[in-house]
């Protein structure tokens, strides 16, 4: 969904790296089937453009997984981001800056400044949308994101609007929702099993 | 660089379910190879969106960097020393062999000998890549005949001689042409020895220092004229004292040329050094540990009386003696069974095992960047090993060369 730009493909930061380490090495996709935003292009907007144009001639993205960030980013849809935008140069925030630093050595000017991402149109136009969202540091952003309205300062707000997301969480997540949203979508899954195992049983029963 | 062209023909070979030798670990990672190099899959996949053609499952062994000998006398009767007709066939013969044992490049060595040994054998042992018919050459290792008359072990005493009359042109008269050289051992206290080794590293070969009685001043001199080694350390030196380190003080000395460090061959074959020796040279300075063979012609064979030289050499079981006395004569433990020895004994990690026998002789010899590692662009030489260290496979340039009866189907 995003690529720093300026960082070389092959350094250990970068996410051709993150997606070959963690997912398509231990795969058999057909590296054909694998896009990732080249943040080196001599033209880094044609290069969104042509990404957008990738995307309509697969006939559209029918999943898209992600997270978010501690200040409610998707993918790297920093706030104030329009919440219509498609794939394009984004200047990170300085907080994302800071919180990357970790990974360089806690060195700041060796932290990219700026990356390609998909916009938040972007993935609005996706069939369905999961976004993964575990630990503590996260629970404000799930708060802003969920229980309050939809924001630009809060960029996956935005799903609020979209037909068919899923938000899955942790239980520290969910540190900052009031306990009766918590106790609302926990309560979901229990009328959920209720209604699934009766149908088992009679299965069996045949 | 070859062209992108041919690179896209050539077949792209993945080793799969193993555990390989890289950056210092053992990692959970697939070995990818392409024209008897390995490759980076990550660069494949991203640029030229490419799958291996071949999948070879390891059967969850380790892979690790072929094993490299920078001491082997000969072995499976063979002597590197005699003069034969056919030396060739003798060195192509231990070539194919040591395969068996993991090693896949080889420094022949030659004990003392006289300068019509050296001119006659020489010039038939040329520096050659490793493949099906056995192990690359990566030149010759020359332990004598400057050495010590006191710590000439097993070497004759007849043929050993000095530099201090012509220095560097001794050394030719006596060798010949250094075209075919990759290691020279001698004994720094021999008049005129720094001029020698200035010249020796001045052409790429490698110095050692062994079979002599230097203090570790000499001995510090030596390595900053450019000496990087040291001959089965204990053995053929004076015996470390705490007022006067000897040889064995390099392995802690601060006077070496800043960036350097010595490099070690260490004999692991459970007779000729002491476990605890093993120990204390490991712990102090792991780094440059070098296993070596330092193997007889008796390697392969069975008991009874073979030739070392110009001598005749007795073999009981692992140890073997000059005739006639109590003096050891080299080795007859392959390289495999040092390195599952020198584990055992020093409760080292598997990995700094494996490098001691891959990477740091690679280093030794300034082949870090193609030999003794599975870093991308580097030779495919590499030995599939079972959990205990033993030799399951053996790889040169990505084919296969060398396989354990029970793992042919």
């Amino acid at each position: 969904m995003d690529e720093y730009v300026g960082l070389p493909r092959n350094h250990p930061e970068s996410y051709h790296s993150y997606m070959w380490n963690n997912f398509f090495k231990h795969i058999d996709i057909d590296p054909k089937n694998a896009h990732i935003l080249d943040g080196n292009a001599a033209d880094l907007q044609a290069e969104c453009d042509a990404f957008e144009k990738k995307i309509k001639e697969a006939g559209g993205i029918d999943l898209f997984v992600g997270g978010i960030g501690p200040d409610g980013h998707i993918a790297f849809n920093e706030p104030g981001s329009s919440l219509v935008s498609r794939t394009r140069l984004k200047t990170l925030a300085m907080d994302t800056i800071l919180a990357n630093a970790k990974y360089f050595d806690g060195d700041l000017s060796k932290v990219p400044t700026m990356a390609l991402t998909v916009g938040v149109g972007t993935v609005m136009d996706a069939r369905e949308v999961m976004i993964l969202i575990t630990g503590a540091h996260k629970a404000f952003a799930l708060y802003k994101a969920i229980e309050e309205g939809v924001n630009h300062m809060w960029t996956v707000s935005a799903f609020q609007q979209h037909p068919r997301t899923i938000f899955v969480c942790d239980e520290d997540a969910t540190l900052e929702l009031r306990v009766k949203t918590v106790k609302y979508f926990k309560g979901l899954m229990h009328v959920h099993n209720k209604l699934v195992d009766p149908l088992y049983s009679m299965k069996e029963g045949n | 660089m070859r062209g992108g062209q041919d690179e896209a023909r050539s077949p792209v070979l993945q080793f799969t379910n193993c555990r390989i030798l890289r950056g210092r670990a053992l990692l959970r990672e697939d070995l990818w190879v392409r024209e008897g190099r390995i490759v980076d899959p990550e660069k494949l996949f991203f640029e030229e969106r490419r799958v291996a053609d071949e999948q070879r499952d390891c059967g969850g062994c380790i892979l690790a960097p072929g094993f490299i000998d920078v001491q082997i006398n000969g072995g499976f009767g063979v002597d590197f020393s005699q003069a034969a007709e056919d030396v060739g066939s003798g060195v192509a013969l231990v070539a194919r062999r040591i395969l068996s044992h993991g090693v896949t490049s080889f420094c022949p060595t030659l004990v003392t000998s006289p300068p019509e040994v050296y001119h006659k054998v020489l010039p038939q042992i040329p520096v050659k890549s490793g493949g099906p018919h056995g192990a690359g050459v990566l030149g010759v290792h020359l332990e004598g005949p400057f050495i010590s008359r006191e710590k000439r072990g097993a070497h004759p005493e007849a043929h050993l001689r000095s530099f201090e009359a012509n220095a560097f042109h001794d050394v030719l008269a006596t060798y010949g042409p250094l075209d075919n050289v990759r290691i020279v051992t001698l004994a720094p206290e021999l008049g005129r020895s720094r001029e020698v080794i200035r010249a020796l590293a001045a052409r790429g070969i490698c110095v050692s220092l062994g079979h002599s009685v230097a203090d570790l001043q000499a001995a510090e001199e030596a390595v900053q004229c450019g000496a990087t080694f040291i001959t089965h350390l204990f053995n053929a030196m004076l015996p470390f004292h705490h007022r006067d380190p000897g040889i064995v003080g390099l392995l802690t000395s601060d006077r070496l040329p800043p960036g350097r460090h010595i490099f070690y061959g260490m004999i692991a074959d459970g007779t000729h050094t002491n476990p605890a020796a093993l120990r204390i040279a490991h712990r102090a300075h792991p780094q440059g540990l070098v296993l070596v063979t330092d193997a007889v012609p008796a390697l392969g064979l069975g008991n009874g009386r073979h030739t070392l030289g110009q001598q005749e050499v007795e073999v009981d079981g692992l140890t073997a003696y000059v005739a006639g006395t109590k003096t050891l004569s080299g080795s007859i433990a392959p390289m495999d069974v040092c390195v599952r020895h020198f584990l055992q004994a020093t409760g080292c990690s598997v990995e700094l095992a494996l490098e001691a026998a891959s990477l740091h002789p690679a280093q030794l010899l300034g082949l870090e960047k193609r030999k003794g590692t599975l870093d991308f662009g580097a030779d495919a030489d590499f030995v599939v090993l079972d959990d205990s260290l033993h030799v399951r496979a053996t790889y040169i340039s990505g084919e296969l060369v060398w396989q354990a009866e029970e793992a042919r189907q």
